[in-house]
């Protein structure tokens, strides 16, 4: 069935390069504008001259190959094709949807400088050339520079651009507070966790080896809903092809539906459960013997530890039952070591648990055996390509990345960044950055750039964040859509789509590590420009001139890629370069390397560099936080059809899902007189008050914790599809948990009360919105 | 049971207010053309003006549906005529309402074969009468439009032009109203039982009926029902009915365009 | 002559919509109303709960209520089974609609009914409709019911279990649902409501 299939897409793709079908004929009986009744519908764009170009996808950073189709200067379909790893031949909703982001007329068209007198986010702006626009930012920026130090200056970014503005221009600049919400706001306790398990972080795209495996746990991984194309294709193929799947989660999502087990955990107990499963593992003799002992270290320290954490100890806790508990242990063990239990990728979930639960879940797969093995983790590196000759950088950059380590920022003549001494890890933390702003400790900071993040949906405690930028000196924006905190900022710098634009090459680890390049489909619309041009034209302004030895992109991209052999050119044709990897353990030995760089060479168990450090070694369990009374833990999670708060304005993507509801268990609903999909208020335990959100009165989550679809919720007139509709649970998280290992913010701390009988807000449907803004 | 979309099936009403406006039009001009039959077969001293008004009617149900039609400005409607689609009651319908048209104008010049428009008026008049109830009973997947509206509909197309007749102070046509209105009763009544004591989904529908318009419904129902009672006073006795009759069909047209599918 | 027919796996759909998006672009269908679209439903009590994804479009049935009802002949059968569509003969009348047992139909805003029609452009090249192509959990067959080695016909044949959308009223759907993950095959039929 699947060969079948592939044939078919083989035979499409190979049409794909002669669709040159002649442009349908319109009969014009009236030419000159006169209604033509005998005129035909109006012709379909496969019918016309459809080139197709390479791209790679920024709808979520996932980043899937794709074919971009263009007819009558339009972009007009995306598809993913099959030479890519990422996309196979496939896209999900996000990426399918691109070219509606790109058509969305609510973007941002000009450069834009808030007019002189007025508040941050009162939203009064002036039109500005790009010129003039950097002329500002440099004045302020020297001005900055001279009174508190280059350091003053802080960089946030997310999506590919970042690398100029999250790594590059800081470098460059000399400040080592950039940081991405993509670390601490999500992946830095899982990185950390496995840099000192390991010896390696886990790629940007999780290393499961999905093909193998003959038994998957999932905890609290939204596979389904959280739509990363190429996983979520080897996942379905896996349960296709009969692995067997338990999910662990409070919530009976989308994975659950397909689990033979689902193991509804009360929230904030999954370490304890992992603890326990160590605990059978160890005590049945049921664990990788001759693999532990091969390949690892601190498995007497970790055997001793793990004894306390019974079955019996994790049921009172987790209120999953001992006999289930044992009985899954037994079943992973059986299939070890084609047993694994996935990480995920959003992690910061509880704060000072959450490397903890890392670490303990990162020991079950070792236990298992399947670290670098088939059917486990597979091992990988992103291939090498050289960077552009250009003067070394005054300051190594320190943002670290969403699948990268943390980077070790060593001796500088710069000052540390702000967010020094606040934990363990060595990343930035982005939510760390805030504080320093209000209170100028350990040093002020007096400018930010946010490129492509949006600080009011990602970081936590939103009012803190706009204190924060009303203390500030320079506040620049660069942005697709007038987001609301791009419309607090001094300067706005409209970017171009990922769909009209080259960016650097996307170099990804993975079984097979690749090259992928982007390349413009259309031309930016409006005034809108790339990110690496923008990068540079402000580095120029700046006196960093000298960091952009390139004229152009494709100079840059040209230059790059001879170091490897091929060229802009080739790649044109190409879009992508696969490399052999190295995915096993034993395609390593054959080479005598080891591939774990730890101090010791071995897995490590018991980690001497926290000991050292003071925290603990061993992964312990340490009770949860418990809300008020009468309040709910506030759980989050995703829409297949949105990327974070980056999508809520993209019609097709609305259309499919326009608004989120809270989640609320039945009996919960019946005890609080609240009726399906009837609107209430969500109001935090410090009396923030979001909504009205619809109720989603269901069976499939606990009684104890209730939950919404993250990304929704948004306060930006200008976003005229997102605007208002639903709940934002990022502005409900005004407290989180630093995580003293990884610097990570868990935000899962945060309790709701549910009140009922808000006021229908009576949103128009999308439908209705669309035209009325093709009206305007 | 929990359902949830993403992006939503067309369940949206297809026939909006022009479609109801076009099915008081079509019995008035399906009923005119029965008159007009009967009129011309019984040799009636009005029978010019009888084929008159059906041609007036006849047209302005045309317009209306030229006007109600998304495609109005694409000459796409004389398709109706090129193609041959006998089981499509819209096709039986337009073919009817032509066929009267036709045979009346020639009945009101009084010009060719009487025997022809008389046979042509026998069929196209039957059909058009037919028609309304036809298209809504093809649809076996809409459980308010159950095979009951095959006469329901006819007969209360009937009662509307008979009413109207009436007020036209047209002799021969007060000693039927009363008739149609309890026929038309008894049917209303036929219906609403079938729904009532049928299978799950027709229950579903008797209480959706109920939920949307039930009270309009019930007062149709009783319109029609006090005709017996009202019939001396002559503009009311003819309105009445005229009234019940039209809320009756326009609410099965309109809340009968809902389905079960996934509820 | 062929019948052309898809298949869609239960066990494997998550219900991501992936299908839906692409057939928006793929053949520009207007914002406010669907090709195709995904309904999530879900039984029993906690725990005991099952979830059933299920993308609905057109099921080109072989004996299809659309059809027959058109009074134009704007709407037919291709030889190759794909209920079709003549836009520059439809009036409108949304007689079509009324008929359809899945909501499958809509009026475009150019004044002409509109549905799934299997991409057929992309099959008279040889390639896959738009959803199947795109699907990132490969739950979607598409082919010739009359070839044994079709994809489709393939899928059938290894399915534990096919059902029918309303397969009470005899339309003889080609849209095939195997794997459905309740014991008793689809939910939301009837006699299954209100559980």
């Amino acid at each position: 069935m699947k060969l079948g299939r592939r044939d078919f897409i083989k035979l499409s793709c190979a049409t794909v390069g002669a669709l040159a079908v002649g442009s349908t004929a319109k009969a014009q009986l009236f030419p000159g504008g006169f209604p033509n009744p005998f005129r035909p519908p109006p012709g379909k764009w496969f019918e016309g001259d459809v080139t197709t170009s390479y791209s790679y996808c920024e709808m979520c950073f996932w980043k899937c190959g794709m074919k971009v189709s263009v007819e009558g200067g339009k972009v007009r379909k995306v598809d993913g094709y099959l030479e890519n790893p990422k996309s196979r031949g496939m896209l999900c909703p996000r990426g399918q949807a691109a070219p509606a982001t790109t058509y969305d007329p609510d973007r941002l068209k000009k450069p834009l400088i808030r007019v002189e007198g007025s508040e941050r986010g009162a939203g009064q702006y002036r039109e500005a050339s790009w010129d003039e626009a950097f002329d500002y930012i440099a004045e302020k920026m020297f001005a900055i520079r001279d009174e508190h130090g280059t350091e003053s200056v802080a960089f946030m970014g997310h999506g590919t651009g970042d690398e100029w503005f999250a790594s590059y221009l800081p470098g460059a600049w000399g400040t080592p507070n950039a940081a991405k919400p993509s670390v601490s706001l999500c992946t830095a306790p899982r990185e950390t966790a496995s840099v000192y398990t390991f010896g390696r972080g886990i790629a940007g795209h999780e290393q499961i080896d999905w093909d193998e495996t003959d038994y998957i746990v999932l905890i609290g991984h939204h596979i389904g809903e959280d739509t990363h194309n190429t996983q979520l294709q080897q996942f379905a193929q896996a349960l296709t092809r009969g692995a067997k799947l338990v999910v662990v989660d409070p919530r009976f999502s989308v994975a659950a539906a397909k689990a033979k087990d689902w193991l509804p955990i009360k929230p904030a107990t999954d370490t304890a459960l992992l603890l326990a499963w160590i605990n059978v593992l160890i005590e049945e003799e049921i664990y990788d013997a001759e693999y532990v002992e091969k390949y690892t270290l601190g498995f007497e320290q970790l055997a001793e530890h793990a004894a306390q954490y019974t079955p019996e100890w994790a049921e009172a806790i987790t209120e999953i039952p001992a006999d289930t508990i044992r009985r899954i242990a037994r079943e992973m063990a059986a299939h070890a070591p084609r047993a694994v239990l996935p990480v995920g990728r959003h992690v910061v979930w509880y704060g000072h648990d959450d490397s903890h639960r890392m670490r303990a879940l990162y020991f079950v797969n070792i236990l298992l055996g399947n670290y670098g093995m088939p059917g486990g983790y597979y091992l990988c590196d992103a291939p090498i390509v050289d960077t552009f000759p250009a003067p070394e950088l005054p300051l190594a950059p320190a943002a670290g990345g969403c699948g990268g380590g943390p980077v070790e920022v060593g001796d500088s003549p710069f000052r540390p960044s702000v967010d020094r001494g606040k934990f363990f890890g060595t990343a930035t933390s982005v939510q760390e950055f805030i504080e320093p702003m209000i209170t100028g400790e350990p040093y002020p900071v007096k400018g930010l750039f946010a490129y492509g993040v949006n600080i009011f949906h990602s970081i936590p405690m939103v009012e803190r964040t706009k204190e924060a930028l009303r203390h500030l000196d320079l506040y620049v924006a660069i942005d697709i859509l007038p987001m609301e905190h791009v419309m607090w900022a001094d300067v706005i710098l409209p970017e171009c789509t990922f769909l009209e634009r080259h960016d650097d090459l996307n170099l990804v680890a993975h079984k097979t590590p690749f090259i992928q390049a982007r390349f413009p489909a259309v031309e930016p619309m409006y005034d809108s420009k790339p990110a690496w041009w923008i990068a540079r034209e402000l580095g120029i302004k700046l006196g960093l001139g000298e960091y952009f030895p390139w004229e152009n992109i494709e100079e840059y991209l040209d230059r790059r890629l001879s170091s490897i052999g091929s060229s802009l050119e080739a790649m044109a044709e190409q879009g992508t370069i696969v490399r052999r990897g190295r995915p096993y353990i034993a395609d390593w030995e054959r080479l005598n390397r080891n591939p774990f760089d730890t101090p010791s060479g071995q897995l490590e168990f018991y980690s001497e560099r926290f000991a050292e450090a003071g925290l603990d070694p061993l992964p312990v369990f340490i009770d949860p936080m418990e809300g008020p009374s009468g309040y709910y833990r506030l759980l989050y999670g995703r829409s297949p059809v949105h990327t974070f708060a980056r999508t809520h304005n993209n019609a097709v993507l609305m259309e499919m899902d326009s608004e989120n509801s809270v989640w609320l268990n039945t009996r919960e609903a019946e005890r609080l007189g609240v009726s399906h999909r009837e609107y209430v208020y969500l109001e935090n335990q410090d009396g923030v008050v979001e909504g009205p959100v619809r109720a989603n009165v269901t069976e499939r989550i606990r009684q104890d914790c209730v939950y919404i679809t993250h990304g929704y919720g948004h306060k930006a007139p200008l976003m005229k599809l997102a605007n208002g509709r639903g709940a934002s649970d990022t502005h409900l998280q005004t407290r989180y948990d630093l995580d003293p290992y990884s610097g990570g913010a868990g935000l899962r701390n945060n309790w709701v009360r549910i009140v009922p009988g808000a006021p229908d807000p009576q949103h128009k449907s999308i439908a209705q919105l669309v035209r009325e803004r093709s009206q305007a | 049971m929990m359902t949830e979309f993403y992006a939503l099936p067309n369940t949206e009403h297809f026939w909006h207010w022009p479609t109801l406006i076009h099915f008081f039009l079509v019995a008035m001009a399906g009923g005119a053309a029965v008159i007009t039959t009967i009129a011309l077969l019984t040799k009636h001293p009005k029978v010019r003006t009888y084929a008159l008004v059906t041609m007036v009617l006849i047209v302005l149900d045309l317009i209306t549906l030229w006007i109600e039609s998304p495609a109005r400005f694409r000459f796409t409607h004389v398709w109706i005529f090129l193609s041959f689609a006998p089981a499509a009651p819209i096709w039986l319908g337009a073919w009817g309402l032509s066929v009267s048209l036709v045979a009346s104008f020639f009945v009101w010049l009084q010009k060719g074969p009487r025997a022809l428009w008389a046979t042509l008026l026998i069929i196209g008049s039957a059909l058009a009468l037919v028609y309304p109830g036809l298209a809504l009973a093809a649809n076996i997947n809409r459980p308010l439009w159950t095979p009951v509206v095959l006469i329901l509909f006819p007969l209360t197309g009937m009662l509307t032009v008979i009413s109207i007749a009436h007020l036209l102070k047209q002799d021969w046509a007060k000693r039927w109203i009363a008739p149609l209105s309890l026929a038309s009763v008894a049917m209303v009544i036929v219906y609403l039982a079938g729904l009532a004591m049928g299978g799950t989904e027709a229950r579903m529908a008797f209480d959706y009926l109920m939920g949307h318009g039930g009270l309009l419904f019930a007062l149709g129902l009783v319109l029609m029902a006090i005709v017996p009672v009202i019939r001396r006073v002559p503009v009311v006795a003819a309105l009445v009915p005229l009234a019940g009759a039209t809320i009756i069909r326009s609410l099965i047209v309109e809340v009968g365009q809902i389905q079960f599918f996934g509820f | 002559m062929s019948r052309m027919a898809m298949a869609i796996d239960l066990a494997a759909c998550v219900g991501c919509a992936a299908c839906s998006v692409a057939c928006k672009h793929e053949n520009e269908v207007p914002i406010g109303v669907n090709r195709l679209w995904i309904r999530n439903t879900t039984i029993g009590t906690f725990p005991n709960l099952v979830t059933e994804f299920r993308p609905e479009q057109c099921l080109h049935c072989e004996n299809p209520p659309c059809v027959p009802v058109c009074p134009t002949g704007c709407c037919f059968v291709r030889a190759d089974g794909i209920v079709d569509i003549e836009p520059m003969k439809c009036i409108g009348c949304s007689a079509c609609i009324a008929a359809c047992p899945y909501d499958a139909r809509y009026m475009h805003p150019d004044g002409y009914v509109s549905k799934c029609d299997f991409c057929k452009h992309r099959v008279a090249k040889g390639e896959l409709p738009a959803c199947v192509t795109t699907c990132p959990t490969l739950c979607r067959s598409f082919g010739d019911l009359d070839d044994p080695n079709s994809d489709v016909s393939i899928a059938l044949r290894g399915a534990r279990r096919v059902d029918l959308l309303r397969p009470g009223l005899g339309t003889g759907p080609k849209l095939y649902y195997l794997n459905a993950p309740a014991k008793f095959g689809l939910v939301g039929e009837e006699g299954q409501r209100s559980s």
